[in-house]
This record gives structure tokens, sequence and C-alpha cells, in this order.
């Protein structure tokens, strides 16, 4: 059984009374791809980014979050940079903007590399240019002289995957890597995203709303909902006989070619309602109002329960087989 | 995108007929001349009421490039778009105000495609107003909201009130208010979460029943454009490599970008 690399602990994301992820418990072991999911506003990305130390001004995170047996929730802002890059890193969603227009390719893996002090040897060029190919970009030399506006979606995204195995890290937080790509360039990209992860050993945090990336590259998933999770376990007994009226609702309005393919001509199932600002969270389980099991009973935040290998945070589970 | 046996013709709405656009490239120097690229080339599609036709292909292919010469927002470099038999560029005043009723557009981007000063009732209300539509403007309006599922009091609000997925129904029903012949939409449901999306997507499904509206609707998600339209146009590289019956491309694709965008297309 792999070692836990990261573990959370009753671990919220707050900024005075409104929290964006409330406490949440999981763990990632050593090699493993875990992957986050939900819509828009559940929290994902401010739990990535607070796992970062990259929380908005006036945002604090609480509990605990132990990145092989370090504490991340109290360290210092020193501490922090010299995590950053060389245990923990992230692939950001954007990759205009999370590359700087002024400089060039080559001088911004460089700074990749400066920013975690891996000390240069005569061999570094080489190295870039072996990280470049295992990016599989074309004709690497030239595309480390270009700016970023001169490449393309895809081709700037591996980019910032470069630069974020650039230090061999433990823990690489992808969040929403392919949300700008096209689905034949989405999968190159996470085709090299989930390479240079095996190629490191490093785990994989991937958040993302698509459920399909999910299923097809990770082997645990948390589905999250107004800040909390409410359903998480192996991507193959969640996605194959999912217990969480949310998690069912998810996956029942995905479309895919396998349905269409397989005469599926049905309507598809949608979510009544939308989610809860996190300024107006319900109490109890958030997600009563759109759900059509809710009873009485969800007026009380529903514990995580334990089905099998996965949690489920729901008082209608029926159903207790895997 | 009918055969072109003449009974057809007579309901065919829009003909594109060999068109190809070039976008001035950005000049190398000051003084060198400046390069034209090729975004679309030798494009050709006849559009009929009550089509349903999905075009699909990779970021580039020159889906857009295509659609905003449907809807006249492009002059094609060569070839000819007509409506109604007239040609785009031939038309009187009279004739292009009938091509603006006809021909509506559904952008990527809810958000960009408000103005966020105006109250909703009022952005629909423009295009009635400014395409010289005849009738109870606030009935109009009333309806459409029912048809895409909104409610009316929602007039009242601003853009930014609205979430993503209630403004792209919006914006689908400042669209329908002038009861167009074609309605285009480009990636109408890309930037919209999974269960929103679904909503979006049976929307256009349920305006696929509409005889008397031709429906375009571009994506890169073969698996959206499968479930909606009927029909499937495949572009690369600049132009049409496969057309066909949504059961006929998905299951014996022909061309490699079909067969690559099927590969691509990755299910739970």
């Amino acid at each position: 059984m792999s070692k836990d690399l990261l573990t959370v602990k009753n671990y919220s994301v707050s900024s005075g009374s409104i929290s964006a992820v409330r406490q949440v418990d999981f763990k990632v072991s050593e090699n493993e791809k875990l992957g986050i999911v939900g819509e828009s506003g559940a929290g994902k990305s401010m739990l990535g980014l607070s796992l970062m130390g990259l929380l908005p001004f006036g945002w604090e995170s609480t509990g605990s979050a132990e990145l092989a047996g370090r504490e991340l929730v109290s360290m210092s802002e020193k501490d922090l940079v010299g995590i950053r890059g060389r245990d923990i890193s992230m692939v950001f969603q954007d990759s205009l903007s999370a590359l700087n227009p002024m400089k060039k390719i080559g001088k911004q893996l460089e700074f990749a590399f400066k920013h975690a002090e891996v000390s240069r040897s005569e061999s570094f060029d080489e190295y870039i240019l072996t990280l470049m190919h295992s990016l599989k970009i074309d004709d690497p030399e030239l595309s480390l002289q270009k700016y970023p506006h001169q490449l393309s979606g895809g081709q700037r995204q591996r980019i910032l995957i470069g630069m974020a195995v650039a230090c061999n890290p433990r823990l690489i937080v992808a969040d929403e890597p392919t949300t700008s790509v096209d689905s034949v360039i989405q999968r190159d990209v996470l085709d090299v995203l989930i390479s240079n992860v095996s190629r490191l050993g490093a785990s994989l945090v991937l958040i993302t709303h698509d459920l399909a990336v999910v299923s097809n590259y990770c082997e645990k998933i948390i589905v999250m909902y107004a800040g909390k999770i409410v359903e998480s376990g192996p991507v193959v007994s969640v996605m194959g006989n999912p217990k969480h009226p949310y998690t069912k609702a998810l996956i029942g309005s995905h479309i895919s070619l396998k349905h269409i393919k397989s005469g599926m001509s049905k309507r598809l199932p949608v979510i009544p309602g939308m989610m809860p600002a996190i300024q107006a969270i319900p109490t109890g389980c958030a997600f009563k109002t759109r759900c059509g099991s809710a009873t009485a009973a969800c007026e009380v935040q529903p514990p995580n329960f334990l089905v099998g290998e996965r949690t489920v945070s729901c008082w209608h589970i029926e159903d207790q087989s895997e | 995108m009918s055969k072109q046996d003449s009974a057809t013709e007579s309901k065919a709405i829009l003909i594109v007929e060999n068109a190809s656009y070039e976008y001035r490239a950005v000049r190398k120097k000051l003084i060198s001349r400046a390069v034209r690229q090729s975004a679309l080339g030798n494009a050709s599609m006849t559009i009929s009421s009550g089509d349903a036709i999905g075009i699909v292909g990779s970021s580039g292919a020159g889906k857009t490039t295509f659609a905003r010469i449907l809807s006249g927002q492009l002059v094609p470099s060569s070839g000819v778009v007509s409506y109604l038999g007239t040609d785009l560029q031939q038309m009187s005043n009279e004739n292009e105000l009938g091509f603006r009723r006809g021909v509506q557009y559904v952008f990527q981007n809810p958000r960009a495609s408000f103005d966020p000063r105006l109250k909703l009732g009022d952005s629909l209300l423009e295009p009635l107003k400014s395409l010289k539509i005849l009738g109870n403007h606030q009935n109009i309006i009333d309806q459409t909201l029912i048809k895409v599922g909104l409610d009316i009091s929602m007039i009242d609000r601003f853009s930014h009130e609205l979430s993503g997925g209630q403004l792209q129904r919006m914006a689908i029903a400042r669209a329908l208010v002038v009861k167009p012949k074609v309605l285009i939409a480009d990636e109408p449901s890309s930037s919209l979460d999974v269960s929103v999306r679904a909503q979006i997507l049976n929307l256009f499904k349920d305006l696929t029943d509409d005889e008397d509206m031709a429906l375009i609707l571009i994506a890169h998600d073969l698996a959206a454009v499968a479930y909606t339209t009927k029909q499937i146009v495949v572009f690369s590289a600049g132009g049409i490599v496969e057309q066909g019956s949504v059961s006929e491309v998905l299951v014996a694709p022909k061309h490699k970008a079909t067969a690559d965008l099927i590969d691509a297309s990755i299910g739970i």
C-alpha cells in the first residue's frame, strides 16, 4: 500500500464569515492521480490555490494540510517559496495570463528552475531540451526563442506543464488545464501531463468540471458541491455506481459519443436550479434545494458515511453496495 | 445542406458557393508586403428550412470564419453568398434588412454579448426596433422568453444578475425575437458547466423541431453536435472535408480529421 503524500483534515478556506471550502478531509497517496470535479463555484480552484499558498488577499485556510509530513496551513511565506516548484507545483488554467508576455519561453523555463534554486549545471540546456521533447513540442529549440503569443493554446499549456514539472515536484495541482483548448488538443495536453507525472513518480490533483477527463485519467475522484465534498472514492466505483444525488445528476447530464452511438436519443436530464452563492449557502445539505430526494432530514448537514472504499455525504443512501 | 435538386432549391434560404477568406497576417518588417493567410478555401453549403446542421472541427479549422461569412459579418475574399436568391453583395437596403432579420447569430460568450448598462428587456427590444419588426413587442418578448425557459420578470434585470446559463438563454431569446429563418450558434455551450450545458443543448434540440427555421450549431465537441443536430459538416484546415447524417459520420467516418475528432471525444 502506497504512503500518503498529502493529508487534508477539517480544512476550510474562508474570508471572514464566507467560506469557499468547508471542512473537507481527503488524502492523496504517492503516485496517485486524484480528480476534483464540481460545477463553477464549488470551491475546487480555491482548494487548489490554497494548497499552493496562493489565495487572494483576505482569504485564509484553516485546519490541516500536511504534505509529506510538513504542515502547509501554518507555513511561513519564506518556507512556502522553498517548497513551491520542488515539492508542490501548479498548472494554471489560462496559459496566456500565466506566462509573462514580455519574456521568451526559454527564459521563463529557466526561471522555473532558478526559482526553485536548482543548481545550474553544464547539461542544463540539454535538460531543458529533453524536457521540451517530453512535452511533445515541435521544434523545441525554435519554440524556446518564441514569446507566449507566438505559440498555440495547446503549446502554451504544455509549456506550463513543463514549468510545473521542471523541478521534479512530488505533487502537481492542475487547475482546469484543458478548459480553453479543443477536444483534440485536450487529449494531447492531458497525455503529456499524465506521462510527465508518471515519469517523475509524482502525484496529481486534477481539478476539472469535465467528468470524462477524470474518469479516463484519474484513479480517485472527489465530487464537490458548495465547498463540501459530497462523494469521494475510487473512480471506477463512483462513476460506475454513484451514490450521492449530485454525483448521479452530474453523470446523468454528461453527454458522450458512446451514448449517442448506442442510440440514446432521449433528452439529457438537467439539474434544476443553480449552485447557491458562497454568501448564501443554506444550512444542512446545500444540495437540498435542487435534489429530488430531499426530505426534512436534509435540514441537518449529513456526515460522511463510509460505503466500501468511498465516502458519501447524504442521508438517503439506500443502496449500500459498492 | 441539402442536395441541390430543384425541390430543395425552392426551400433554400442561404447558399454559399466556393467561399474563401484570407486574413491579413502581421507584416514581418514595416516596409515588407503584408502576407495574406488563408482561413477558408472553397467552402460551399446550401441551408434550407428545417435543417439542423452541426459544424465541427478543431481550432483554426475555419468554422467561425465560415459562420461569419454566412451571417454577413465577413465578406468572402472570393465566392458568393446568397440569401433567398439574392447575392449579399448586390443587396438593396430593403433586402439587407430582410437578411438581418432572417439570419441571427448567438455568440460563445454571453457576458460579452450583452451591453452591461442595458436592462435585458431593452437588449431584447433593440433588434425588434432596429429591424423594424411589426406587432406588439412586449408580447413577442414574453412569448420568446417562455419558449427558452426564462421567467418573464428577468427583462428587468441587468446581465450581471443572471447566471451563465440563464444569460446564454437570454442571448438565444434575443436572436429568436425577430423570428429568424437561420439561427447560427457559435460554441454556445463551451463556456458553461456540464449541467447548464445540458439545458442549452436541450433547448437547441427543441429548436430543431421548428420546420420554418434552420439551425447551424458550431462546436469542437462532436458529442454536443451529434446530440443536437441531424447532419454534421466536418471542417479541417480551412475546408469542408466530410458531411453527412449524424449516424453516417459517427459510424463510418471517411476523413482522418473526423476520425481524430471521434477518437478525441473521451467519454465516461
